[in-house]
C-alpha cells in the first residue's frame, strides 16, 4: 500500500470547484493546514470566504468523499472555518470604515418596499452565521434601524469616537441615536450628506466581516455621498412584484451602474401571502415579476420574501424574524437570500481598484 | 461596463501629466491644461441655466493648470486637485477615457 502525499490529497480536492467563483478551492487558497500522518490520517482546514455559504454542506460532503477515496487514507478529519476576505485588493489602506471588510448597500427605487426590514434581517442573517456584522442606516429623514432593533439608547463617546450601539448581535449605528429619534431631520442635501458621512468616520465599527448600509429609496444625496466616499462592494435592490416597483428599482439599478458600483442582484419583498386561513399562496402583487426583471437585466436574483403578518409585527417588536422566529416562512427566506448575498459578495474580493501614484 | 477600467493612475509632477494605464491594454496621457479647461464641477461649468466660470473666461494663469494631487471617488471617478487648489472636479473613467479621444 504506497503512502499517500500532499499533492495526492490537493490534487483530488480541486476537483471541487466554487460555483460562484468559478475556480478550484486549492487555487482559491482555500485548502489549509494539510496534515498526512504515516498511517493515512489526512486533516485539514477548508477555509470559507463567507460563513453564510450556500455550498458548506457540499463542499464538506465532496471534499470527505474525494479525500477519503483516495488508496491510502484511512480517514479524513476535516474542519470548515470561513474567512471574509476584504473587498477588493486594495492598494492602500483606506481612512474610511478601515476594520471593515465588505460594504452592502440595501437599496430601492420606491419607498415602501421593505428595504429596511429586509436590511435588519440581511445583517441578522450574516451574523447568526458568526460573522461580525455592522447595521448603517443611511435613512436621515426617515431612521427606521432604531424601532426595528428596539433600540433607543445614547450611544457612548469614547476617544472622540462615537460607539455604535450593540443589540442582537450587531453594531448598529442610525440619526435616531444621535438626537433625531423623535424629531424631524429637517435638512437640505449638504447636511444629509455630512451626517452619513460622519456615521462612516467618527464611529468606532472596529473589525467587521460586513457592513449592512439600509439607504434611503431614490437616487438621490444619501446614495450618492456613500458611493463616492467607499469603494462600495455591491448593492442589493428590493422590489415588489408590481410593475410599477420594477420600473422604479430599474433607476436605483441605473444610477448604481453609472457609479460603477456592481449590483449584487435583485431582491424581492413581499412576494406572495400565505393565508392563515385556507394555506394558500396569494400573489396580492402579481408574480415572478422581480426574477422576471432581474434576468432581462442580467443581474442576479437573490430570492423572494413572503408577505408575512410575523415579519411585520416581529419588526415592530423590534427583533429581526430570523432570530425571533426561526423556524418561520419569512425567517427561512431571509436565510437564503442572506447566503447568495454573502456568495455575490466573495466574488468582488478579486476585483481591484486602479492603484494611484503621485510623483 | 461598457468603458475600460484603469489599472493604474499616475500623476507625473514634473511633466504636468496623468497618465492612466487602462484594462484594454491602452495608455491615454492627459496634460494639466486638457483637464483644467474640462473641469465637470458646477463652478466651472454653470447649472440651472447659469453660465460657469470656463464659460466666462478665455485664460487661465499657470498655477490653475498644474496637476497637484489626484485621489479616488468610490469607485468610478477621480478628483484632481490643481496647483491653485481648485479640486471640486469629479472625472468619470468614461470621461477621461472620452477625453483622450477628443
Amino acid at each position: 500500500m504506497g503512502s499517500v502525499t500532499e499533492g495526492d490529497v490537493l490534487s483530488a480536492l480541486a476537483q471541487i470547484i466554487d460555483p460562484d467563483l468559478g475556480r478550484d478551492v486549492v487555487s482559491l487558497g482555500m485548502i489549509k493546514d494539510l496534515t498526512i500522518a504515516p498511517t493515512g490520517e489526512v486533516s485539514f482546514t477548508f477555509e470559507l470566504t463567507t460563513p453564510a455559504c450556500p455550498v458548506r454542506d457540499k463542499f464538506r460532503d465532496q471534499a470527505e468523499r474525494l479525500v477519503g477515496a483516495l488508496p491510502g487514507v484511512t480517514s479524513v478529519a476535516l474542519k470548515m472555518t470561513s474567512n471574509v476576505r476584504p473587498a477588493f485588493l486594495r492598494p492602500q489602506a483606506s481612512d474610511m470604515l478601515p476594520g471593515v471588510r465588505q460594504t452592502i448597500a440595501v437599496a430601492s427605487g420606491k419607498g415602501g418596499v421593505g428595504k429596511s426590514t429586509v436590511a435588519v434581517n440581511l445583517a441578522a442573517a450574516l451574523a447568526l452565521t458568526g460573522a461580525r456584522v455592522g447595521l448603517l442606516d443611511a435613512d436621515i429623514y426617515g431612521p427606521s434601524i432604531p424601532g426595528m432593533t428596539g433600540t433607543k439608547s445614547e450611544p457612548e463617546i469614547i476617544d472622540g469616537k462615537i460607539q455604535p450601539i450593540e443589540a442582537h448581535g450587531l453594531k448598529l449605528m442610525s440619526i435616531g441615536f444621535l438626537g433625531g429619534h423623535d424629531k424631524a431631520m429637517v435638512w437640505r442635501g449638504p447636511m444629509v450628506s455630512r451626517a452619513i458621512q460622519q456615521m462612516m468616520q467618527d464611529v468606532f465599527w472596529g473589525e467587521l466581516d460586513y457592513l449592512v448600509i439600509d439607504l434611503p429609496p431614490g437616487t438621490g444625496d444619501a446614495s450618492l455621498t456613500l458611493a463616492q466616499s467607499v469603494p462600495l462592494t455591491g448593492v442589493a435592490i428590493v422590489a415588489t412584484p408590481q410593475d410599477i416597483a420594477m420600473a422604479i428599482a430599474l433607476k436605483a439599478l441605473q444610477m448604481f451602474q453609472q457609479l460603477n458600483v456592481t449590483p449584487l442582484g435583485l431582491i424581492e419583498n413581499m412576494s406572495y401571502f400565505i393565508c392563515p386561513g385556507c394555506n394558500q399562496e396569494h400573489h396580492i402583487f402579481g408574480h415572478g415579476g422581480t426574477e422576471q426583471g432581474a434576468e432581462r437585466l442580467g443581474i442576479p436574483f437573490l430570492g423572494a420574501i413572503p408577505l408575512e403578518e410575523q415579519i411585520r409585527a416581529e419588526a415592530d417588536r423590534g427583533v429581526p424574524i430570523v432570530l425571533a422566529r426561526p423556524e418561520s416562512a419569512g425567517a427561512a427566506a431571509f436565510t437564503a437570500v442572506a447566503s447568495q448575498v454573502a456568495a455575490r459578495t466573495s466574488i468582488q474580493t478579486f476585483r481591484q481598484l486602479p492603484v494611484l501614484n503621485v510623483r | 461596463m461598457d468603458t475600460p477600467y484603469p489599472i493604474s493612475v499616475d500623476l507625473i509632477r514634473a511633466d504636468n501629466v496623468l497618465e492612466i494605464r487602462w484594462q484594454d491594454g491602452a495608455t491615454t496621457r492627459h496634460s494639466g491644461e486638457q483637464l483644467r479647461w474640462a473641469c465637470p464641477c458646477a463652478e466651472c461649468r454653470g447649472e440651472a441655466g447659469q453660465l460657469g466660470r470656463l464659460d466666462r473666461t478665455q485664460t487661465l494663469g499657470s498655477p490653475e493648470l498644474v496637476l497637484a494631487e489626484v485621489g479616488l471617488i468610490g469607485q468610478y471617478a477621480l478628483m484632481i486637485t490643481f496647483q491653485s487648489g481648485h479640486g471640486t472636479g469629479i472625472y468619470t473613467f468614461p470621461r477621461l477615457r472620452d477625453l483622450a479621444s477628443s
